[in-house]
This record gives structure tokens, sequence and C-alpha cells, in this order.
């Protein structure tokens, strides 16, 4: 299975509708992209389209890195770049969940863990 | 082809408790029992990882000077071998020391009755036998269409915290005793120095730290280097690079280094190889896997984690070195530290060791790691830094070289002082560690795996970075040569 299909099935477990996306020039070749209801922080309750982007293999041992936001900018967390898709104009955030990730026992190495450990922190910090 | 099998000092641990116990008891009494294997593939070296030794059960064999197996016990195995994709071995003792050649009643046994069923698996079986000194000797018995051919090995591993390897004289022959490594032999004595000069090294990176380190290994007496780094060599090279003048700018650095080794080396019969390609390009890789001994000298997550994975997964040590500059605001130094590791099977990984994570691989991967103006200040900054001096890489050049003459050299009874030394220039303190891989990592877990484990990011060399394909196809030829000619001399 490849790492696309891994991700997306795994995002379909936890109730997202995933879709593919691949834009250049945002420091990752493709991401997939979900409709993320913010639980945390400032923008509580407010719905995002958020992309995850990773390498073409790899997953799950190698962890994603850019996290992809629309219509999102933040003082906190500089972008590391911005592009405009599909009338939108996407950031990306460097934000690699490298101080866990290696230590995961391999059946914790999934999107659930991404989501609730990782992308939860990440919208304490924007 | 050349063939060879490698176990990890706890395989080796188990199989010697096993087939020795009657000798060691001190009873003339042979003794045998069956592995499972993984095959680890190189360029030119078809390599047995013996991962698993698969012990008699009650009556499943019988002991009367000689030793023998009841077919059910060989069924058992090769069932077992089918299930987990693995090949066979099989391994008996004998009761002299050294290299054990084969007697007729052991050739009537593996070719005849054993090799028909291991091939089922897919895979040759592979014969061992173990002298009383716990040297190894190993054959692969490969089918040609019409019958099981017999390719010796020519030499036999074990990975533990020394590196012990038997080597098949025939096809490797000890090199004569040389006036101009007299002082070094004086060293180490004369059976050591035999080692050495068989061993095939891998320096991957050859900058200012790899090129002090394949110049040693030249000078120790090494037959056969591998240097591997796609890189050339720029301006702000000339302070490091050992041989590198104004002249060499622009010059593959590996190329560089491999034309001076080959006038400073001090072996008989001294190869090198030039791969002038990153280490995760496929004849690199391969390459790296015909090695005894790899030398890691990359600042970059990537190499750095192929490299780590390597040494697991095909049971093959790993010397790692790097140097880390710390500058106060003014630019002036805060510290200088250099630390050596050494990888593999029983030791902790890398990445375990705080070197890199996956998550720099994946930045190294999409570019993001050297963009420092943006990785500062967000907790990303982990990006190589290039600050060095000349003494700086010497000596870690240096302590690297030491290790892996420990690792050959050592005896028995030499403690095992861990797999991590570091230097801290500041407080002029030289420390040892001892450590472990953390619960869950998952590089000890491809432990042995050999081929069976699939980097994710190899790729296939560019075409224009093979022009080295003939060199080494030259040198190969060049190697049988010397080989041959070895064995003319032997046989007179």
């Amino acid at each position: 299975m490849s790492a696309l299909d891994l991700v997306c099935e795994e995002l379909v477990r936890l109730g997202f509708a995933p879709e593919f996306l691949r834009i250049d020039g945002l420091g990752g070749e493709q991401a997939v992209i979900i409709d993320y209801l913010v639980g945390t922080g400032q923008r509580k309750g407010q719905t995002f389209k958020v992309g995850i982007a990773f390498q073409e293999a790899g997953y799950p041992e190698y962890p994603p890195h850019f996290i992809w936001v629309a219509g999102l900018t933040s003082p906190a967390l500089p972008a590391h770049s911005s592009s405009q898709h599909q009338g939108r104009s996407w950031s990306a955030f460097s934000v690699p969940p490298s101080d866990f990730w290696d230590r995961l026992p391999p059946a914790d190495k999934t999107m659930k863990t991404y989501i609730i450990r990782h992308m939860r922190r990440f919208w304490d910090q924007v | 082809m050349n063939y060879d099998a490698v176990l990890t000092g706890n395989v080796h641990e188990q199989a010697c408790a096993h087939l020795l116990r009657h000798v060691r008891e001190g009873y003339r009494q042979e003794e045998l029992c069956f592995a499972l294997w993984r095959p680890s593939t190189g360029a030119t070296r078809q390599s047995a990882l013996i991962f698993q030794i698969v012990l008699p059960q009650e009556g499943e064999r019988h002991l009367n000077g000689n030793a023998s197996f009841e077919p059910d016990y060989l069924t058992r195995v090769v069932k077992l071998a089918i299930s987990r994709k693995v090949g066979l071995a099989f391994m008996h003792n004998h009761l002299s020391e050294g290299w054990q050649d084969m007697s007729n009643p052991d050739v009537i046994a593996e070719r005849d009755r054993i090799a028909p069923l291991a091939r089922v698996s897919g895979l040759p079986l592979v014969g061992m036998t173990l002298g009383t000194d716990g040297a190894w000797s190993a054959r692969f018995w490969n089918w040609n269409g019409h019958r099981f051919i017999r390719c010796w090995c020519d030499k036999v591993r074990v990975i533990g915290h020394r590196l012990q390897i038997t080597y098949n004289d025939k096809l490797l022959p000890p090199p004569g005793r040389r006036r101009v490594l007299r002082r070094t032999v004086d060293t180490w004595g004369e059976v050591r120095q035999r080692h050495i000069a068989r061993l095939r090294v891998g320096v991957i990176g050859v900058g200012s730290v790899g090129c002090m380190v394949a110049e040693a290994l030249a000078r120790m007496g090494v037959g056969s280097l591998v240097l591997i780094d796609p890189d050339r060599v720029k301006p702000h090279n000339l302070d490091r690079l050992l041989y590198a003048v104004e002249d060499n700018i622009g010059e593959y650095k590996a190329n560089l280094a491999a034309r001076h080794l080959r006038r400073n080396a001090t072996a008989r019969a001294f190869s090198v190889e030039t791969y002038l390609c990153s280490v995760q390009q496929y004849p690199a890789y391969s390459a790296a896997l015909d090695c005894d001994v790899l030398f890691s000298a990359v600042d970059r997550p990537l190499p750095k984690d192929l490299i780590n994975r390597i040494a697991y997964a095909h049971c093959i040590p790993v010397i790692s070195g790097g140097i880390r500059i710390e500058n106060k605001p003014s630019g002036t130094l805060a510290n200088a530290l250099w630390s050596v590791n050494v990888v593999g099977p029983q030791r902790r990984c890398l990445r375990c060791d705080g070197q890199y994570t996956s998550s720099d691989v994946t930045m190294e991967l999409d570019g993001s790691l050297d963009d420092h103006t943006y990785t500062r200040g967000t907790g990303n900054d982990r990006a190589p830094t290039n600050q060095n001096v000349f003494p700086f890489s010497a000596n870690v050049a240096s302590f690297m070289v030491i290790e892996m003459a420990r690792l050959v050299v050592a005896e028995k009874w030499w403690p095992d002082i861990g797999g991590k030394q570091d230097y801290s220039l500041i407080l002029g303190r030289l420390r040892f560690y001892r450590g472990k891989c953390g619960e869950h990592c998952s590089i000890t877990g491809i432990t042995m795996l050999g081929d069976h484990y699939r980097y994710p990011f190899l790729v296939e060399a560019p075409v224009h970075l093979k022009r080295g394909a003939m060199a080494r196809i030259l040198g190969m030829i060049r190697a049988k040569c010397i080989t041959v000619i070895h064995i003319f001399r032997w046989k007179q």
C-alpha cells in the first residue's frame, strides 16, 4: 500500500473525507487535504482546509512534515511559503513531529496519533 | 560473485553453546543443528545473515562420535524456512581449529540430503562448520540447473563487541610480511595484521574527516577501500582537506583521495574504488553492502539514516564520526565537541543517540533542511553546520580508525568500552558511553533483515555519475587477477 493510500485510509477511519492535492512550491510535493474543525487555541470552533504533506514513500516510519492551511496567517508561527490554489491562499508551516515520532511504538505511528498529539498543539501555537 | 556468512555475537554464542558443549566438557563428540538465514546482496557479494538457530528437539538427532539427524528435524526446519520466506543453514562442528574443509560424509549430507529440500525455500542451502576455537567456515550450495555446486565463502563474520572474522585462506590468501609494515605488525602482531589486510572497508563522505580516515587505513595496510562521495573540491575545503591544493578545485574528492591513496598504501595488493554519487544512489549503496566495515563521515540526515539502517539490516559495523562547533554571538569559539559512535547489532543506533530524527530526513528530502532563515526560532534548527578546523577533523578521524582497530585487534578479555565516545575541547574531557536503543526503536527491529528490508529513498544514479563503472570493472578484474596470483603463489 502506498503512503498516500495508507494516510487516506487512516484519515477515513478517523471520520475525515480526505482529498489529494499537489501544489508546487509549498515545500513538499503532495498533501492530503481535510476539513479540520479546530478544537483548541485562539481559533477554536473554526473549520479550516488543512493539508498534511508527506513523502511519496516512507510513511509511517517517516512522518509528515509541512502542514498546509488555507486562509491562515499567524504572527506566532511564520509560514515557510505560500501559494494560490483552487481560489484559496495556502500557507505551509514547517512543524515536524520530531520530538516524539521516533519514540512511538510502530503500531502508534498513525494519523490518529498525528492528529491528536501533534495537530492539536499546532493549533495551540497559531 | 563472492560469498560470505554473518552472525551476530548473540547468535554466535548460542550456536557455540550448542555445537561445542560436548567439546567443552572434554568429549570428542560432534554436534549439529539447523539455522535460518536471509540474503544480503551487494554489488559483488552475497552474504547469508544467520539470524536464528533452530535447535533439535528430543529424538531429532543422534550422537555417536559423529552426529546425524532424523528426516523429521529437516522437514520441520524446511517448513519453518518456507513459512518465513528465508533460507536454511545447516551447522555442525569439527574437532579441530580454524577454517574447516569438508569430509565426504559432510558433502553427501549437505549436497544430497539437505540441499534439495532447502532449495524449496527459494534460497540455497548454506553449510557451516564450527571449529573448536569458535572459527566458522561456510559454503553456499547453488543449483545450476543440473546439480548443486559448492561455492565456498571467502570469510565468515561475527559481529559482536568485536569483529571476529575467519578467512578462507584459499580464496583470500593472507598477505606476506612487508618491510614497510614492520612497525605496524610489531604493534599488534602478524595474525591481526592479516585480518586488517583482508578487510574491505568503505568510507562514506571523503571530506576532511573521511579523507584522513582513508589515509590512515591505507597506511595501516588495509587492502581494499571503497570511497563514496558526490562532492567536488571547493576553495573553502583547502584549509581542511588532506591532499587538496588549488589545482584540485573542481575535482571529485573521492578521485583525488584515491589517486593519493594508491601512492601511499602499504598493502601488497591495494585496491580502491570510487563512487561519485551519494550512498543512497544504487551503485554506491550496493558497493557499501560489499564492505566489512563502514566509516560514516557524513553530516546530512538522509545518508546518516541509510548508513544507520545498513548497520542493522545488513549487519555491517559502522563507525560514525561528527564534529559540532558552537560559536558565541560574537563569532568566537564557545565549544568544540566531536564524537565517535560504533553502530550495529547490540549497540545503540545513531537515531536513538540523538544524531538525527526521521523528521530531519523528511526535511532534507523536501529541501527545507537548509533554510536557516526560516527554521531558526521554530525549534527545527537542526541543519548541519560547517565550521571546522583541520586538527579537529584529524582528531575525529584518528578516534574513528582506532575504533576500527579495536574492533579487529581486540582480544576476548578486552573490556567493552561502549559504543560512543565524545571529546569536549573546552573541558579537555574524553567520555565513554554505553547506551541502548529506545524501547520502541524501529531500527533495531530491522536487524538482520538484509534484502528483505528496502530503504524507501534509494535512487538510481544519474547516467553521468556512472562514469566510474569502467574503472570499477577494471578494478574487479585486477582484484581477481591478484587473487589468482595469490592462489598460484599459495599452491607453489
